[in-house]
């Protein structure tokens, strides 16, 4: 009597569960154990009723054969198919969910730097005529010195358009920042002076009024105006009143230049006339302040005009532009490949396109060369049950297409994982590019068209044979390893070369400088005597910060010729502003208090290094003079003797050399106020400001020199952030790859470890065979790696004129870090194979 | 038609289902089966043939009837149609043309070597 407890075995249900519908397996389990307790309870050894039971289970699978004689709806198919995954999915729990996410990660991944990719790659996409367009910019050589300007000359637009019938339209834009007084209110505004055919040219479209006057964005309209309608409106630009005759849609922001004020450039052209009489210097070709598009017939006159531009750069160009010529820029590329003087706006960089182009197929492929391999031995290793699937009747396109659906079940999961992801992490990624990216249903669909076609080859991959496709997953694997590799060693070169910016010399010291704009007149003088009592600050100066130089201004060393003067970034300064900067004095001496610029004496000049080598005084500047003419102007400004020699500093950022400075003593009318400080905090800021109020009832506005200059990096330290982020999701993926891939390849190596510990082999000697397979891979995939870093970095260093070297210590810490996160990744499994009891996996055969 | 005649085994399961009347299930049947004709099959094979009377529309099936043996799942009993009834009655009635049309001079001689 106590047998009849005894339960047959559970796995035998299970089994059968898979093959027969719901009705029939009731009936069957229901006799198979009614038989079984019958047998127990008649006496029949236990054993024996369970061979017994087992036997008559697998009988059954005669009955589930008949059922495919009987016609299956195509959804009672579809569901067989989805329990059969939910039930594959349960039994596996571990696999499919590292997979999935594993997956969705990469695609998430993927998405969010196609956006970014995509949203660099429409800059300018609006305009009808995008294609035809072109912008006309001057490389200018003068005195040895090369100039590469987004600009050209005033009369070029008509001259170009009246020499090349195949220019349908030029038209000329000059960028200004002025004031607007509107109801008394005064704003500052960038203001778009533009010839009249502007519009026809660009695709900006109206939502009011009509063109003639000044044409306003909707955004400037509510500012100025608020719910007023502000056609017909009378603003005052500069110091002249003009009519708004017109409204337009806000500028997207996928654009080379963002104007909110459009102004006809032929009342700026009269304002100009009228001061500088009618030879003004925008009819002459020396001011190259014009930017100029032109719009051609056709798009394919391109190259033919291009040939015809040195002709005409020599029939109109003066004599001291003769080396010069013009360049053709597509519109639509401006954005990714200009980076020249007077970009309208700081512009994006195909290199950075490219590197993540090459960053999202890199992610993509590490996770698609999982799929590929963990499928291939997720199919081999399910081989049984597709033979008994087989055999059972089920034809090869049935089995096909329950593996492909299966396949792309989880693909599509890890799909909608995925844009879940994204739309969580996108404000963050919005924050970190500083851009305002949208997912696109035509992106969305591309994922999800690549998806299917990688869940359908990762299926398809395994039917070749199991010999070549060993070897292919070990290139794959080295493959991903290599990946990982290269793009570590790039993140540790883009984070040292970011360090560097911080820690160069930049021939003064940057920290602890408030820099005040001084936009009100009054005794600064006396402001600096007052501002210098405050315990906190240190010094201060009057003079500009580097970098606030002016360019344009002419000078010409004694006995030098006139034909050729040198352009060298100028700026005025007070007798702190070396000790304030914490500059170098090479030779000479500082400004002192009889030093000035008044018209009519001799000027004091401190020059920089550079300076002194492109005046030709490169061993004894001190006492030498020279002569300066403001931009623009024929007639002298001043003449000066050089009194102090300083060490170069970086005015601008390390993409770009050093300038040569000259520096001109000045006691008031700066610009700008630099105070030096113990530590810039709240008090120190708040003691300055004190004393600012006591001399102007102007708002106290400041920045903080050392954060101003590191926005000159913010693009690299952008670059370095997401580089970073997404160099370790595929470090993930490709440990996950490992970690996977050990353990499917490792738990089918126990027979062979278990053999090999019967004869007498030990933990060790079994972990080092391993490990050197793996090593081994590891290393060759290392090596191939090195080269593909060194040219990629390097790539990315020749952008900077001052960086660091690629040194071993980059490659070291990259591989030693691959390696390790690979050998931990392996190692899990691994030792659960090297422990193991043989016993076990003898026994099974 | 291929579906309509009927097998030996076929015939013997669609008796004895007609036989245990209301309580026709794998295990009763493959039970009567032994008892009856000495004959030993397996459950799947009784349950094969019961598929196929039941696919023929000879059978009609109803799950009921759970009980404690079988760990408390349902029986699939099984019951005879009217259409399997006809088929029993040709089945018999050809077998009884058949045995009529024997000479009998045919089976003596076959059956009493001596």
């Amino acid at each position: 009597m106590t047998s009849r407890g005894q339960r047959p075995p559970g796995w035998v249900r299970k089994f059968l569960s898979n093959f027969l519908d719901d009705r029939v397996l009731e009936g069957s389990l229901g006799d198979l154990e009614e038989k079984y307790s019958n047998n127990v309870e008649r006496g029949t050894h236990v054993w024996h009723a369970n061979v017994i039971y087992i036997f008559e289970a697998l009988g059954f699978m005669k009955v589930a054969a008949l059922r495919k004689e009987e016609p299956r709806s195509i959804a009672g198919q579809v569901l067989h198919i989805f329990t059969f995954f939910a039930r594959l999915v349960k039994r596996d729990k571990s696999y499919y969910l590292v997979s999935m996410f594993g997956l969705a990660l990469s695609l998430a991944s993927f998405l969010l730097i196609a956006m970014f990719i995509a949203d660099e790659l429409s800059y300018d996409s609006v305009h009808v005529n995008r294609d035809r367009i072109f912008r006309v910019t001057t490389h200018v050589r003068l005195n040895d010195v090369d100039f590469d300007l987004a600009t050209t000359q005033f009369p070029a637009a008509h001259a170009l358009q009246s020499e090349f019938p195949e220019i349908e339209e030029a038209v000329r834009l000059h960028a200004t920042t002025m004031f607007i007084e509107v109801n008394d209110n005064k704003f500052e505004e960038k203001v778009a002076f533009v010839d009249d055919n502007f519009f026809n040219v660009f695709s900006f479209p109206l939502i009011s009024g009509k063109h003639g006057d000044a044409i306003i964005t909707e955004r400037m309209a509510l500012k100025y105006f608020g719910p007023d309608d502000p056609i017909g409106r009378i603003v005052k630009i500069g110091s002249r009143e003009m009519r708004i005759s017109g409204v337009m849609k806000d500028i997207d922001t996928h654009s080379h230049f963002k104007f909110d004020f459009f102004v006809p450039l032929s009342k700026q052209l009269d304002v100009w006339k009228s001061e500088n009489g009618i030879e003004g210097r925008e009819n002459k070709w020396f001011w190259i302040g014009a930017y100029t598009y032109v719009m051609l017939r056709d798009a394919s006159d391109e190259t033919p005009l291009r040939e015809k531009l040195a002709a005409f750069v020599k029939k109109y160009f003066p004599e001291r532009f003769r080396e010069s010529r013009y360049e053709l820029q597509k519109l639509t590329d401006i954005h990714l490949i200009s980076h020249k003087d007077n970009e309208l706006e700081s512009n994006g960089d195909i290199l950075y396109v490219q590197l993540f182009t090459v960053l999202a197929v890199v992610i993509i492929v590490v996770s698609f060369i999982n799929i590929i391999n963990l499928s291939h031995f997720k199919i081999t290793s399910r081989s049984k049950e597709v033979g008994i699937r087989r055999s059972l009747g089920q034809s090869p396109g049935k089995v096909f297409l329950q593996l492909s659906v299966e396949s792309l079940l989880s693909g599509i999961i890890s799909f909608l994982i995925a844009i879940v992801l994204c739309i969580v992490f996108l404000p963050q990624f919005n924050q970190v590019v500083e851009k305002d990216l949208h997912l696109s249903m035509r992106l969305m669909g591309f994922t999800l068209a690549l998806v299917v076609v990688v869940s359908l080859l990762a299926i398809a991959r395994p039917t070749r044979k199991i010999t070549s496709a060993g070897h292919t997953r070990n290139v794959l694997i080295g493959l991903q390893v290599c990946f990982s590799f290269v793009l570590l060693v790039f993140s540790f070169i883009i984070g040292s070369q970011i360090d560097f910016f911080g820690e160069k010399d930049l021939g003064f010291d940057k920290n602890n400088i408030v820099v005040i704009p001084m936009n009100d007149n009054f005794d600064q003088e006396a402001f600096k005597r007052e501002i210098k009592r405050n315990t906190s600050v240190i010094n201060a100066s009057g003079g500009e910060p580097p970098g606030y130089g002016y360019d344009g201004w002419r000078f010409v060393p004694e006995g030098g010729p006139y034909e050729k003067p040198l352009m060298l970034s100028f700026t005025f300064a007070d007798k702190e502003f070396m000790e304030t900067m914490k500059m170098k004095l090479l030779a000479g001496r500082n400004f002192n208090k009889d030093d000035n610029s008044r018209i009519d004496t001799l000027w004091s000049f401190m020059i920089n290094r550079k300076a002194a080598i492109e005046l030709g005084w490169a061993e004894d500047p001190i006492g030498h003079t020279m002569e300066i003419f403001a931009p623009g102007r024929t007639e002298i400004m001043a003449k000066g003797r050089v009194v102090g020699l300083i060490e170069d500093y970086h005015s601008e950022s390390l993409h770009d050399p050093v300038k040569p400075v000259v520096i001109a003593c000045d006691v008031a009318g700066f610009g700008e106020f630099l105070v030096r400080v113990s530590d810039v905090n709240g008090e120190t800021i708040a003691a300055i400001e004190n004393t600012w109020n006591k001399f102007s009832n102007r708002p106290f506005e400041y920045f903080v020199l050392d954060q101003q200059l590191d926005r000159l990096y913010a693009n690299e330290e952008k670059l370095g952030n997401v580089m970073l982020f997404f160099t370790l999701v595929a470090l993930y993926l490709t440990c996950y790859g490992l970690f996977a891939m050990s353990s499917l390849v490792f738990t089918s190596k126990l027979k062979e470890v278990a053999i090999r510990k019967v004869f007498g082999a030990g933990e060790a000697s079994i972990l080092r065979q391993f490990y050197s397979r793996y090593a081994l891979f590891n290393i060759i995939a290392l090596i191939v790696g090195v080269p593909v870093a060194m040219w990629l970095g390097n790539l990315w260093l020749e952008t900077f004129q001052y960086r660091i070297g690629l040194s071993v210590m980059f490659f070291a810490k990259a591989a030693l870090l691959v390696l390790i996160a690979g050998m931990l990744s392996v190692s899990y499994y691994l030792a659960k194979v090297a422990w193991s009891n043989p016993l076990p996996f003898l026994r099974r055969d | 038609m291929k579906g309509t005649n009927l097998g030996e085994l076929e015939e013997i399961v669609l008796l004895i289902v007609g036989i245990l009347f209301d309580n026709a299930y794998g295990v009763a049947i493959q039970e009567e089966l032994e008892k009856r004709c000495d004959r030993k099959a397996t459950l799947s094979t009784i349950h094969v043939a019961l598929h196929r009377l039941e696919e023929k529309g000879f059978l009609e099936s109803r799950l009921d009837g759970a009980t404690n043996e079988r760990g408390g799942r349902r029986k699939l009993l099984f019951r005879v149609t009217k259409s399997g009834q006809k088929a029993l009655a040709n089945a018999r009635e050809m077998r009884n043309d058949l045995w009529a049309a024997v000479p009998k001079a045919a089976f003596n001689a076959n059956t009493s070597p001596s």
